[in-house]
């Protein structure tokens, strides 16, 4: 083969192709002793050819690993290979050099062992990137450490909030079940409801006793003409019951009298806002609040007060619902030194003179299916509180509601 | 003749009671008045004709109680109920226990006097009449699938603010179907279409089903199922 390869004029020989590798080649007798050097050895190791060759190869051995030598010569006299071994050696300067080292015996033409070769590659940038690596995967490490303990903070924050968040979700679901619960059973709600039925079975007496004298009149009978006043009679008390009925609205909102007690009036404009606002973000109503520190406290049956505000905005909205501006706005004012008002101010289309002087008689509604009770019934609440209760426009268009009530002396003072 | 316009009204407040009784008077119907529906129980072995007008919201035995009691006791007069305004879901329920006609409080005569001459000439052909029911299944069948959706959606007794959020559409475009779903009926008031509704529940299946499925499609049954 070797032959074949030379007989080809183009062919390096092998001399050539010794000198021009990248990796250093260096050849020893079996004592150690140099007598190949190539220019890959003198760039990685540092010693010119003529420097080195006939010197032992140990001069290349790195301090502490002086023993290697030997033992990879006893291995290479004995027939052994030894492969990719990454060992480090001494540069003529004195540094380490870090490289893989392949070596392999040389056997003369009877075949017996005459020396040793050895392959060396320069793997000092490679060792400098592997440990750059190592650097950076300890550092990523301990960054992967560091955040994992923020991130455990941050969780710990968010499940704090989460349940700060969940206790006021209890503490609203329970305001609410109190307002629905009172409206259902105690108060507003069970009147409107007792009224209409009670205003709906009058009504249909009235107009039956009416129809009826009608009917009558126009039978031309005279027995049956006879009976129409006593009939007309029976329509007038009808209407009169029915009168009664309207004055029992006014007269029941009074009985809370007994459970007035000094309130947190931003606590009560707050729960009942969380009530009546459900919902309300999504259609793109803005809902803001001004407090005025002096106006904290105020003496209110607290249910019945937040039944007026949950209504008065609950209509605010209601008014709202046409409108492409949808701005509500709650505000406190201390007026003088005795009376806290609190004002609802909506950016609805405003009210109709007409509707407005009517607006706390019962039955007056500007809603479709409105019973017009929801505003008397707040204005009895606030006049048994000894408060008012007015509408005027809102300036910039829509309508303010306020009403007042005594206010509590602030704690402290 | 005269046996058959006897009206037995059936309510407990005396007010309504006794207009009532004026005005049948006037309309020459004689009327005999229960305060409640235990006083019209134990007289119902003594009644023979005429109809009976009964309100469903009273105390202690209530009007829906009182028509489950009247047809365990196979009593045969058709009853002209009385709900609340708007009580809907009510009116249903009465129409489904037999009632031939509900009318809302308060009322006007002439819906009043329409309601029970139609009764009185209702007796002896029986609420839950065949041919009555088939008849209705085949008049609700002429409705469009929008306009059954509407009409089951009010006999399940919701608002149409509800009705247009469920179906997705405008509280107008409900009014819309509404309006032509009493026109198809042939009637102008709800209380029509609704006792139409529920007769048509009450036809053989196979003459309801071939009829809605002829008309329609699958949908209606989906529909009629949610209530």
């Amino acid at each position: 083969m070797a032959n074949s390869y030379s007989s080809h004029s183009f062919w390096p020989s092998p001399a050539a192709i010794v000198e021009s590798s990248n990796d250093a080649i260096i050849c020893t007798d079996l004592n150690g002793t140099i007598t190949t050097w190539n220019k890959a050895a003198q760039t990685i190791f540092g010693y010119r050819p003529e420097e080195v060759i006939g010197q032992p190869v140990f001069l290349l051995a790195a301090p502490g690993r002086e023993d290697e030598m030997p033992i990879i010569l006893d291995q290479i006299t004995r027939g052994q290979k030894i492969q990719h071994y990454e060992t480090v050696r001494r540069h003529k300067e004195g540094r380490q050099v870090a490289i893989s080292l392949t070596v392999s015996p040389i056997r003369a033409e009877g075949g017996q062992i005459v020396g040793a070769s050895k392959i060396a590659r320069d793997i000092t940038e490679r060792k400098e990137v592997e440990a750059e690596l190592r650097r950076l995967n300890e550092t990523l490490e301990q960054r992967v450490a560091e955040r994992t303990a923020e991130l455990e903070k941050v969780n710990r924050q968010l499940q704090a909030k989460i349940a700060e968040r969940e206790r006021a979700d209890r503490r609203l679901r329970d305001v609410q079940s109190e307002v629905f619960h009172a409206a259902r059973f105690s108060a507003v709600g069970q009147m409107a409801g007792t009224l209409a039925h009670e205003l709906n079975q009058v009504m249909t007496a009235a107009t039956n006793f009416v129809n009826a004298a009608r009917r009558l009149l126009a039978s031309g009978e005279r027995h049956k003409i006879e009976a129409v006043p006593e009939v007309m009679d029976e329509a007038a008390a009808e209407i009169l019951r029915a009168g009664r009925i309207i004055g029992r609205l006014r007269t029941f909102v009074s009985r809370g009298e007994a459970e007035r007690r000094v309130e947190n009036v931003v606590m009560m404009i707050e729960e009942s806002s969380a009530l009546a606002l459900i919902g309300t973000e999504e259609i793109g109503v803005r809902a803001s609040f001004r407090f005025d520190p002096k106006a904290e406290r105020a003496f209110a049956d607290r249910v019945q007060i937040q039944q007026v505000l949950v209504n008065l905005m609950r209509n605010a909205l209601e008014a709202m619902a046409g409108s492409r501006r949808r701005e509500l706005e709650v505000r406190t004012t201390l007026l003088g030194d005795q009376t806290v008002e609190i004002a609802i101010a909506d950016s609805g289309p405003g009210l109709a003179k007409s509707v407005a002087n009517h607006l706390f008689e019962p039955f007056v509604s500007t809603k479709p299916n409105g019973m017009g009770l929801g505003l008397p019934i707040c204005y009895s609440i606030v006049e048994a509180h000894g408060g008012q209760l007015k509408s005027e426009p809102n300036l910039g268009g829509g309508t303010v509601f306020r009403f007042t009530l005594a206010a509590a002396p602030t704690m402290g003072r | 003749m005269a046996t058959e316009r006897i009206v037995y009204v059936v309510d407990d407040d005396t007010a309504v009671r006794r207009s009532l009784g004026r005005l049948l008077y006037s309309a020459d119907f004689e009327c005999v008045a229960y305060e409640s529906a235990l006083a019209f129980l134990q007289a119902v072995p003594e009644i023979s004709g005429g109809c009976v007008l009964l309100d469903v919201k009273m105390p202690e035995i209530d009007g829906l109680a009182m028509q489950g009691q009247l047809n365990h006791l196979g009593f045969r007069l058709p009853v002209v109920v009385i709900t609340g305004h708007g009580d809907i879901p009510t009116a249903v329920q009465a129409m489904k226990a037999g009632a031939v006609d509900f009318i809302e409080k308060p009322f006007d005569d002439e819906r009043l006097i329409a309601a029970i001459e139609a009764a009185l000439a209702d007796f002896g052909r029986g609420f839950a009449d065949r041919e009555a029911a088939t008849e209705a299944a085949e008049r609700i069948a002429t409705l469009s699938p929008r306009e059954r959706q509407v009409l089951d959606a009010l006999v399940a007794g919701r608002p149409s603010k509800v009705i247009a959020y469920d179906l997705g559409i405008s509280v107008r475009t409900v009014e819309v179907h509404r309006a032509r779903m009493l026109e198809r009926l042939g009637t102008r008031r709800l209380a029509e279409a609704i006792r139409l509704a529920v007769l048509a529940d009450l036809a053989p299946d196979s003459a309801r089903m071939a009829k809605a499925d002829t008309a329609v499609g699958g949908n209606v049954r989906g529909a009629s199922r949610r209530i």
